[in-house]
């Protein structure tokens, strides 16, 4: 069974721990690619400089020296370290199925990946109000205390996306690549408020929007009623007769959404827990 | 205005709730499902389950009303224009309980009433609110007793006017319905005061009720020596119009004789014949010319000292007392266990009556001793069965006798006791419609000579076969009953005849309520009202006076034939006839006073055969305008209506219709 096919939420939920998952995740997620997503970052070509002695000789450009005679250095871009911010919802709502574990799966994916790329790994989450932020720190000892918060992470709280994007772009300082991640199940404009402030800080930030197969094919058949996780509140629905308007409500939530993030030239990806991580990473980090 | 043609099958409406019923127990308690956040979606799904809800309460009206028109049209709702209706003038009520229905234009009308049973208009009464061919207690069920069907039907007839006739239909044959009667129809003819009501009974002849008679009492006065005085009671009503209209007496068997009334009463004394009886009639002229009568009964007779029935075997002995019963005070029972038993020094000479029940081995000599009893003057009943010697019996009792001759054996034969009521009617007692014809186990053909009348026959092979004969023979008046078929069955089932044969038996023995047979050796009368009888215990030394239905006392009464099991038996239920007997008066040993008192409400209205066709008219036309109401043209023409049957068919199609779009959801209302 390829790697990539095994690494299901499910399957790695029962056998793994969170860094174990997120290592296979990664590793799963590496293995078809040719270059790192980060590549570029540490490697892009910015300007020659003069030899001078004590510099790193591996950096001469030999050809230069054929051509002008002269020794000069060449100097790269990643040579500054870059952050990674990673911000999770973690209210009531993303205890509906999978999508917090899932959703943990990922950032510390991202974390390890960062790790590797020595690019320090910032944790934020929360539901209503920031309740924890981890500085930007590299290495394995930060990376390990961001898996340690993950795990211990549990869904409560009733969502405002608005006052923890707000929140968590107070504490970015410079560019900086951002994961959001949640269910984006509030208001479109109120989320669209506080994804300004991360656009002000980052204008690489991804909105990563978790959704369980129930939310978004409602494949519950028969009369109940339904509870509201955050709030508590009952519905008594008919599925038949609710299905049409639910998916029409749906659909246009994630229109507004998606037209948000747009104004805002916000990425938008929405992922299904239902699919395997590795693939749900690999289009994390497509247009990453 | 609308009506209904049946609204008997309105008992069917709780039907009408089977849907909510269906609809509230298929709902359980819904299971509770978690769902991230109805924030965003909240409004779309509220809307989507009030549609969801809206739809379901659709379809429950939907089907409520399909059920609805299916039952309306069930019912017969129609519609007709109250300015195209007249109330008619008369009106027939038609009170039936089934077991009267031989009547022919009753039957027919009652067929065609019951088409348009409460479908008429208020006024137009005709109704017959029992069950065909249902005996009477299940018929009245539906209805209730008579006086609450009666009731029910006149306060439909408000309408009818002043000037209505109401002519009830009802069977006079439980006399207790009578009293509820008068408590609904005087008020009735109070509001109608050319209101006439009068009761067809069974044998579809009109009778005046017994409650609107003028008289409020008749009494039979016996305190004179050798006279009665009768006197006669004016009820309020005639009071009121008395004037010159004052009872009148008048003997049916003698001079005419008049009184007219002092203060309401009339008053008569005749003188009482030694033996026989006195019959007449007070008769009231209404002030609007009709004339009711109470007819009243004097008998006198003197008793005849006790008679000796002797009867052949115990089997007969035990039958014959338990066909008697009281009637053995006067009539001794002795029972024969051989022939020899009728020789004279054996006490046979004793014997004024002869019962030989199908004797197995009749010899000369016991058929010599019946012929003997017969010379007499006595009473000889001769039963055959399959074990009778035919030739026996010919050659020393029929033949001799000039009764005629009994011929070959038949067995197994189907026999129609078809001519019964005739039968009984010879022997003075009237036939009523019950009983089933059966089959005979044997019976013997019978030829009979002049002179010998056939009492009861059967059709056999297209021809008349006498089943029971009676013969006057001798000088002093000997009477043989020779039955020609088997009715060793001592419940006589097998000629279905049932307890007939044994009141046969015994008018011919001397018993009856008929009047005539005043002086018969039989002390009973009969009465069908079980509060007016009063067992009189001859021991108590006491002279018990009883206390009729209508205030008649008496010194004792009997019932004629007990009640099997609490029934009824036969027309003898109705006669109303009581015998009084003052206290027994030493001075003259074995002589009584008998009063047979027949109820005014049996006697024929003096308008009876105009009544009768009055009744037909009224029937008849109520039943051509009732039997018409199913048909949408006659509807129309006659009151301007519609009969609205196809209408509520094809409304209940729409509607079924439409509760398929919405159950399928092509719902207008859908979003």
């Amino acid at each position: 069974m390829p790697l990539q096919a095994a690494l299901t939420p499910a399957y790695l939920s029962g056998i793994l721990g969170l860094k174990l998952k997120a290592r296979a995740v990664l590793e799963g997620a590496l293995a078809g690619s040719h270059r790192s997503p980060f590549h570029g970052y540490s490697s892009e070509f910015a300007q020659y400089k003069g030899y001078v002695p004590g510099d790193d000789t591996r950096h001469l450009d030999w050809k230069a020296y054929g051509r002008r005679d002269q020794l000069v250095i060449r100097q790269y871009r990643d040579e500054t370290n870059t952050a990674l911010h990673l911000a999770l919802d973690s209210s009531a709502s993303m205890g509906h199925g999978n999508k917090l574990e899932y959703a943990c799966v990922l950032a510390a994916s991202l974390a390890l990946l960062a790790e590797r790329q020595r690019d320090t790994v910032s944790l934020a989450y929360g539901a209503g109000a920031l309740e924890s932020w981890l500085p930007p720190e590299g290495g394995p000892r930060a990376t390990r205390e961001v898996i340690r918060r993950l795990e211990s992470l549990r869904a409560e709280g009733r969502t405002d996306l608005e006052a923890l994007f707000t929140q968590e772009a107070a504490r970015i300082a410079r560019q900086s690549f951002v994961f959001l991640f949640t269910d984006l199940w509030q208001d479109p404009e109120a989320i669209g408020a506080g994804l300004r402030r991360i656009r002000q800080k980052s204008r690489a930030a991804t909105v990563v929007q978790l959704r369980t197969r129930e939310e978004e094919e409602f494949v519950e058949d028969g009369s109940f009623r339904l509870r509201d996780l955050e709030t508590g509140e009952l519905m008594e629905i008919n599925a038949a007769q609710a299905r049409p308007a639910y998916l029409e409500a749906r659909q246009d939530h994630a229109r507004r959404l998606a037209a948000e993030c747009a104004r805002l030239d916000l990425r938008l990806v929405a992922l299904r827990t239902d699919w395997p991580c590795d693939v749900a990473l690999r289009k994390l980090l497509a247009a990453g | 205005m609308f009506g209904l043609l049946n609204p008997f099958l309105l008992w069917l409406a709780p039907l009408l709730a089977g849907p909510l019923i269906i609809h509230f127990l298929g709902r359980a308690e819904p299971k509770v499902r978690d769902f991230p956040s109805l924030l965003p979606v909240r409004g779309q799904l509220a809307r989507a389950m009030q549609r969801h809800r809206l739809k379901n309460w659709l379809q429950l009206l939907l089907r409520t009303l399909v059920l609805l028109c299916l039952l309306l049209a069930a019912a017969g709702l129609v519609w007709r224009s109250p300015s195209r209706w007249t109330p008619p003038e008369a009106a027939a009520l038609l009170v039936n309980n089934g077991a009267y229905g031989a009547i022919p234009v009753v039957r027919e009308a009652q067929f065609r009433l019951r088409r348009g049973l409460d479908s008429l208009a208020p006024g137009r009464v005709a109704a017959s609110p029992m069950i065909a061919e249902a005996p009477p207690g299940r018929a009245v069920a539906r209805f209730g007793r008579y006086p609450e069907a009666v009731s029910r039907l006149l306060r439909q007839s408000e309408s009818t006017g002043p000037s209505a006739e109401a002519h009830v239909f009802l069977p006079v044959f439980d006399t207790r319905d009578l009293d509820g009667l008068a408590e609904i129809l005087r008020p009735w003819l109070e509001k109608h005061p050319r209101g006439r009501v009068a009761l067809l009974d069974y044998a579809g002849e009109y009778r005046t009720p017994e409650f609107l008679s003028p008289f409020s009492g008749l009494d039979a006065d016996f305190s004179r020596e050798g006279q009665v005085t009768l006197r006669a009671t004016l009820g309020p009503r005639a009071r009121e119009s008395a004037g010159d209209n004052a009872p009148l007496w008048v003997p049916e068997n003698g001079a005419s004789r008049e009184t007219r009334a002092h203060d309401g009463r009339a008053e008569i004394v005749l003188p009482l014949p030694e033996s026989g009886d006195l019959s007449g009639a007070f008769v009231w002229n209404g002030p609007d010319a009709r004339a009711y009568a109470e007819s009243l009964f004097a008998v006198s007779y003197r008793i005849p000292p006790p008679a000796t029935l002797c009867v052949l075997g115990p089997r007969s002995g035990w039958l014959a007392r338990a066909t008697l019963g009281e009637s053995g005070r006067r009539l001794q029972v002795r029972t024969l266990l051989s022939a020899s038993d009728l020789s004279p020094g054996a006490g046979g000479a004793d014997c004024d009556l002869l019962y030989l029940s199908d004797p197995e081995n009749p010899d000369a000599s016991m058929l010599a001793r019946a012929a003997a009893v017969l010379r007499k003057g006595g009473k000889v009943i001769v039963g055959t069965g399959r074990h009778t010697d035919a030739a026996l019996l010919n050659r020393n009792l029929l033949i001799p006798l000039g009764v005629g001759r009994l011929t070959a054996l038949e067995s197994h034969g189907s026999l129609a006791a078809r001519a019964q009521a005739g039968a009984l009617a010879k022997l003075g007692v009237q036939a009523g419609g019950w009983g089933r014809v059966g089959a005979v186990r044997a019976r013997l053909g019978f030829a009979p000579a002049p002179g010998t009348a056939a009492l009861l026959t059967a059709k056999h092979e297209g021809r008349d076969v006498p089943l029971l004969v009676h013969r006057r023979t001798g000088a002093a008046g000997g009477e043989l009953l020779l039955w020609t078929t088997d009715i060793g069955d001592p419940e006589w089932s097998d000629i279905a005849l049932g307890p007939w044969a044994a009141l046969m038996h015994q008018a011919f023995l001397g018993g009856g309520a008929n009047p005539g047979w005043a002086g018969a050796p039989e002390l009973r009368a009969l009465d069908s009202d079980s509060t007016g009888f009063f067992p009189w215990d001859e021991t108590s030394g006491e002279a018990p006076r009883i206390r009729g239905p209508r205030g008649i006392h008496a010194e004792a009464a009997h019932l004629w034939h007990p009640e099997p099991g609490g029934g009824r038996v036969g027309p003898f239920d109705h006669t109303g006839l009581y015998r009084l007997e003052p206290p027994e008066d030493p001075a003259r040993p074995g002589q009584r006073f008998a009063v047979h008192l027949a109820s005014a409400r049996l006697r024929p209205d003096p308008r009876g055969d105009q009544a009768w066709e009055a009744f037909q008219e009224a029937l008849g036309e109520t039943a051509s305008r009732t039997a018409r109401v199913s048909d949408p043209d006659a509807w129309r023409s006659l009151y301007g209506g519609f009969n609205l049957r196809s209408g509520l068919l094809v409304l209940a199609a729409l509607l079924l219709f439409a509760e398929g779009l919405v159950s399928l959801r092509l719902s207008p209302f859908r979003n």
